[in-house]
């Protein structure tokens, strides 16, 4: 079977989903095609027209991931957002394997034949003063894990991540995200994040963070499930809850001073409130 | 005075450059350029003027609807923004002009943004493209890369610095497949081809084009005038 290389928190994913890549030729060129050995099945190129219905199911995954709150895209930020400067790395199954419930959530043509997607991942490459580091700005991570519980898609969204960092071949990586989501715990199993912002009133949602953290294989294979891996996190000395402005605004006030943090890891839930960990950043880190 | 002073010279010297992104990427330019880091609070308000000007000089004209989310997470954090400011009477920085580009893993600077405002001694146009040059040469940008509808007066601007490298005609990618994509050399000395075909423009003619794209062509504009008339030429296929 088409697998990585290690164990995943879910390995029976490759059984049924197969990986893709969609970028351009010359951003292919760059790219990693079989991260941590595992082949992929399809390149979709965003630069030839037969390739439009595949786009738009990747809008469609974008929508049922997030949902009518969510912040969706337009195929327009898709293209200009992604496939252009970018690349998506994600999984998806041929069309005749879907299910017919399936086939009408994900809004599938009748007369398609293609991939459809289940699970992918966004970047883009960053400028930077270093240019010899190749540092990535993810700012999409879609996964039907939820929509199709059925499937058994379980830790899909961390795998997703962590296969598409190695395809991109990434060294140094930059996300946003708000510290009320869901998801960042996701984020937080590639290890401590090092913390660019806390309060973020450029953001259209000032209770955005912006994290980054060097890439590793150890941390992608962490964040996979590879129970061989442990990651290094230091201890919290503080705790911001998901929904405590001033303490947002106070941990900017002291970045913006100077002062370095880390999350630490997922957040604590007390009494139904989120609480995430907190330390200063360990010296050797690169903040 | 350096090349880069003599770019930013403005011909009204009330306007001011300014750069918009991490701080760490513009310690190479003179100290007369404003700097806004979108990680610090005290730019957010340059970055709401900033949002503004892209939105009624580029976003809504091309008819998108651009999330404020997509401005921080697709240019401010890994791209880098230049353009001019004028001072308003409190003092306050107000944008005038913005170019958003960020890189790709192909290699050239896509146009996130090319927005500039019409003010009473400087065209909106003379100030896009003047905008544009010193973005070039500030940002050092060696090649473009921009995605907008054929019939978009925009284009213009990027035929003020060089033929545009045709890569799609017809898009379907995109919201609008009527939507070009091209690249350009910024700081090519080629001779301009001076004529060409008049390319039509209706959706079978964009798609037997990228037809032809796809199989190989080499395709090149060159030229367009108001109506729209955009003149190509075509290489080996």
């Amino acid at each position: 079977m088409n697998q990585p290389s290690f164990a995943t928190h879910n390995d029976g994913l490759f059984a049924t989903l197969s990986p893709f890549i969609v970028a351009t030729p010359g951003a292919l060129a760059t790219l990693d095609p079989t991260p941590f050995g595992l082949a992929s099945r399809w390149h979709i190129d965003p630069l030839v027209a037969a390739n439009g219905p595949f786009f738009r199911l990747l809008q469609r995954l974008d929508q049922l991931t997030f949902g009518p709150e969510g912040m969706p895209m337009d195929r327009w930020v898709f293209y200009e957002c992604a496939e252009l400067p970018g690349a998506i790395y994600g999984f998806a199954l041929p069309a005749a394997q879907l299910t017919p419930d399936e086939r009408e959530a994900m809004q599938v043509p009748a007369d398609y034949a293609g991939p459809v997607p289940f699970a992918m991942y966004i970047a883009i490459p960053m400028r930077t003063a270093d240019a010899s580091v190749r540092t990535y700005f993810g700012h999409n991570l879609a996964s039907l894990n939820r929509v199709f519980p059925e499937r058994r898609l379980a830790h899909l969204g961390s795998i997703t991540k962590s296969l598409a960092l190695k395809a991109f071949r990434a060294q140094r990586f930059f996300g946003a995200t708000q510290w009320s989501s869901a998801a960042l715990f996701i984020h937080t199993k590639f290890g401590p994040l090092e913390l660019e912002t806390a309060w973020t009133p450029a953001h259209s949602i000032p209770q955005t963070l912006t994290y980054a953290f060097d890439v590793s294989d150890e941390s992608l294979r962490a964040a996979a499930g590879d129970p061989t891996m442990t990651l290094l996190r230091p201890s919290p000395d503080r705790f911001v809850a998901a929904d405590d402005e001033r303490a947002m605004q106070e941990l900017q006030v002291a970045i913006e001073r100077g002062e370095r943090f880390v999350l630490t890891g997922a957040a604590e839930v007390r009494d139904g409130r989120r609480f995430h960990p907190i330390a200063v950043a360990p010296a050797q880190m690169r903040v | 005075m350096s090349a880069i002073a003599s770019v930013l010279a403005m011909p009204d010297e009330r306007l001011v450059a300014w750069v918009g992104g991490r701080a760490e990427l513009f310690e190479s330019l003179p100290a007369e350029v404003r700097r806004f880091d979108p990680r610090v609070r005290a730019s957010a308000s340059f970055f709401d003027r900033v949002r503004a000007l892209d939105h009624r000089g580029w976003a809504d004209p091309l008819g998108r609807v651009r999330p404020s989310w997509v401005f921080y997470d697709c240019a401010l954090v890994p791209g880098a923004l230049f353009g001019f400011a004028l001072s308003d009477p409190s003092g306050e920085l107000v944008p005038v002009s913005l170019v958003a580009l960020i890189p790709t893993l192909g290699g050239p600077e896509l146009v996130q943004s090319l927005a500039a405002l019409e003010l009473p001694d400087l065209a909106e146009e003379v100030l896009a493209i003047r905008t544009l040059r010193a973005a070039i040469l500030a940002l050092d940008v060696h090649e473009l890369l921009a995605a907008i509808p054929w019939r978009s007066p925009f284009m213009a601007r990027f035929l003020a610095i060089a033929p545009l490298r045709v890569h799609t005609a017809w898009t379907p990618a995109h919201d609008e497949p009527r939507t070009v994509t091209f690249s350009l050399a910024t700081r090519t000395s080629e001779p301009r081809a001076s004529e060409g075909q008049r390319q039509d423009l209706d959706d079978a003619a964009l798609a037997a084009l990228q037809a032809d794209i796809e199989a190989g062509a080499s395709v090149t504009i060159v030229a367009r005038d108001d109506r729209p008339n955009i003149i190509i030429t075509r290489g080996g296929q």
